[in-house]
């Protein structure tokens, strides 16, 4: 081995390390976990056993908080698309730099802000007393204070507002990207401004929409600081189940196989829904 | 039909601004209690928050535990990309994908696994909580960096060598300036994610020594609390004035949107 690849090679050493004993060592931990039964003295038993994985996905109750973590995590995928996509299509189409920069810094308010500040903030705006409340009062379409804190609706409101900046950055890249000769190649043969974006444009950013929404899901399906500060704890779902399990019950072989289970269905829901989209965009491959 | 398309974008770019508004708005009330329009201008919950150790103190973390993860992440993640490579061309979209992993593990999981090892590691410390930022931010800055090498022409680097500079000279002088770039928005993302993160940090911060957002989950129920407001409001105005200033020497939104 010369000189220059084994300097380029030992490059490799410091993240292969970090990984292999911190990310590697601690999952396979957990994988051990969630096959031990839970012991009320010792918190993990000694023996090996399928009981963990059998309590929840053969309890309705359990299940049904299963259905509505993906629920919740496909409606947030959605949202945030169809909002968001408009606001790329509009940053996208400014000419001047200096509006795309302040417009830039407001698309990233939501990432750059840490979710318990954007969770606080529409605590404010969502609660009895809120900002929400009072205008519904307002315009008369409720006659008493209606709160949004420990809705589902709440959850989904905050989660869809904190993760929005991905999907908008995700389709302002592919819009970028796109040929602009397409769309006058349309119009030219005859096509509407309706029918150029239906039929051409819109095909075309997938990719930005798919890749976007595939980030929004997995934050989703793994969100918990949402749920357990606008839901109030009252909206369950499985990643606010392995908080709650791991610091309030200290049951760690059941927050073990939560988090197994919800891992592979993330992953199996990520890989359907890519699959889904690659049918979409056959021009892709 | 046009100003409908204009009133709705209008509306959502609203949406995503005001939340940021009222925190800081309401942090300015010189009333008792938070509401907004603010009851009058004051600093007086800035001030409160300020004598308030567990903040200032959480603060402090918080802006340690990022620099930190920052000065770790992003050598780490540099030298990863220099590795990916050398590596022949079919085996590094492998590798990339493999190093690339904790991004697709759901956080709540792991912020569980490091809290099930650094529990038997006694690493439950400052050094865990850098440690486990660090395992977060590194694939980001992979990523960043990876896009900023695959842009470069592979005949730079070789050009210094056939030139006669030794491999660590090509790697300081030619390699690593053409990623910069990469390094710079990585390392801005590793520095906001480390600083706002709270999932993590959750289950791994020491009970005495948790960072500012932490405290302000744990200090939730007491919502009517305006010096919350003003802690949130300094993270904001600390992440915003960041990416201004960066952006004012690096134009990093203009390398964003690829």
């Amino acid at each position: 081995m010369n000189e220059a690849t084994l300097t380029r090679t030992l490059a490799g050493v410091p993240i292969i390390l970090l990984l292999l004993v911190f990310f590697a060592l601690p999952l396979s931990m957990v994988l051990v976990l969630a096959f031990r039964p839970f012991d009320a003295q010792a918190i993990v038993g000694a023996n090996w056993t399928l009981g963990n994985f059998r309590r929840f996905l053969l309890d309705s109750s359990y299940l049904l908080t299963l259905w509505r973590t993906v629920w919740i995590s496909l409606t947030i995928t959605v949202l945030t698309t169809v909002f968001g996509y408009p606001i790329a299509w509009h940053l996208n189409g400014l000419k001047s730099r200096s509006a795309r920069l302040w417009l830039t810094l407001i698309v990233l308010l939501p990432l750059m802000t840490s979710l318990v500040v954007s969770s606080f903030a529409w605590v404010f705006i969502l609660g009895n007393n809120g900002v929400v409340s009072h205008a519904l009062q307002w315009l008369k379409l409720v006659d008493r204070p209606t709160g949004f804190l420990n809705t589902t609706t709440g959850v989904i409101i905050v989660s869809t507002y904190s993760y929005i900046s991905f999907s908008i950055l995700a389709i302002f890249a592919t819009l970028q990207t796109i040929n602009q000769g397409f769309a006058r190649a349309a119009a030219v043969h005859g096509a509407s401004p309706f029918q150029t974006f239906v039929r051409v444009i819109l095909p075309l950013s997938i990719p930005g929409i798919v890749s976007g929404a595939l980030i929004v899901f997995a934050l989703s399906m793994a969100g918990f600081v949402v749920p357990f500060l606008i839901g109030g704890g009252r909206v369950s779902v499985i990643p606010l189940l392995i908080f709650q399990f791991t610091l309030q019950l200290f049951d760690w072989p059941g927050a073990a196989a939560l988090g197994v289970i919800l891992f592979v269905l993330t992953l199996g829901l990520t890989w359907a829904i890519s699959t889904a989209a690659q049918r979409l965009t056959p021009w892709e491959r | 039909m046009r100003w409908l398309g204009k009133l709705c974008i209008a509306s959502i770019y609203t949406a995503l601004l005001a939340p940021v508004v009222l925190v800081i708005g309401a942090s300015l009330t010189s009333g008792d209690y938070l509401q907004f329009p603010p009851n009058g201008l004051s600093l007086r919950w800035y001030e409160a928050m300020l004598n308030d150790r567990e903040m200032v103190g959480g603060l402090k973390i918080s802006l340690l535990v990022a620099v930190a993860t920052v000065a770790l992440s992003v050598p780490i993640g540099a030298l990863g990309a220099i590795y990916i490579d050398t590596l022949p061309r079919s085996r590094r979209a492998v590798v990339a994908s493999l190093f690339l992993t904790p991004i697709s593990v759901p956080l709540v999981l792991t912020g569980f696994a490091l809290l099930v090892l650094f529990t038997k590691l006694e690493l439950l410390n400052l050094s865990g909580l850098i440690i486990g930022h660090t395992v977060i931010a590194v694939p980001y800055v992979l990523r960043t960096a990876l896009a900023s090498l695959s842009l470069n022409d592979p005949a730079v680097p070789r050009a210094a060598a056939i030139l006669g500079a030794r491999p660590w000279k090509v790697l300081w002088h030619v390699t690593l300036p053409l990623l910069r770039p990469g390094l710079v928005s990585g390392g801005l993302f590793s520095l906001l994610t480390s600083f706002n993160n709270v999932a993590t940090s959750v289950f791994i911060a020491a009970p005495g020594d948790n960072p500012l957002p932490v405290v302000i989950f744990s200090r939730m129920d007491n919502l009517g609390e305006p010096s919350i407001a003003a802690a949130s409001a300094t993270t904001i105005i600390l992440t915003a004035l960041t990416c201004l200033l960066l952006e004012k020497r690096y134009a990093l939104f203009r390398s964003l949107g690829g």
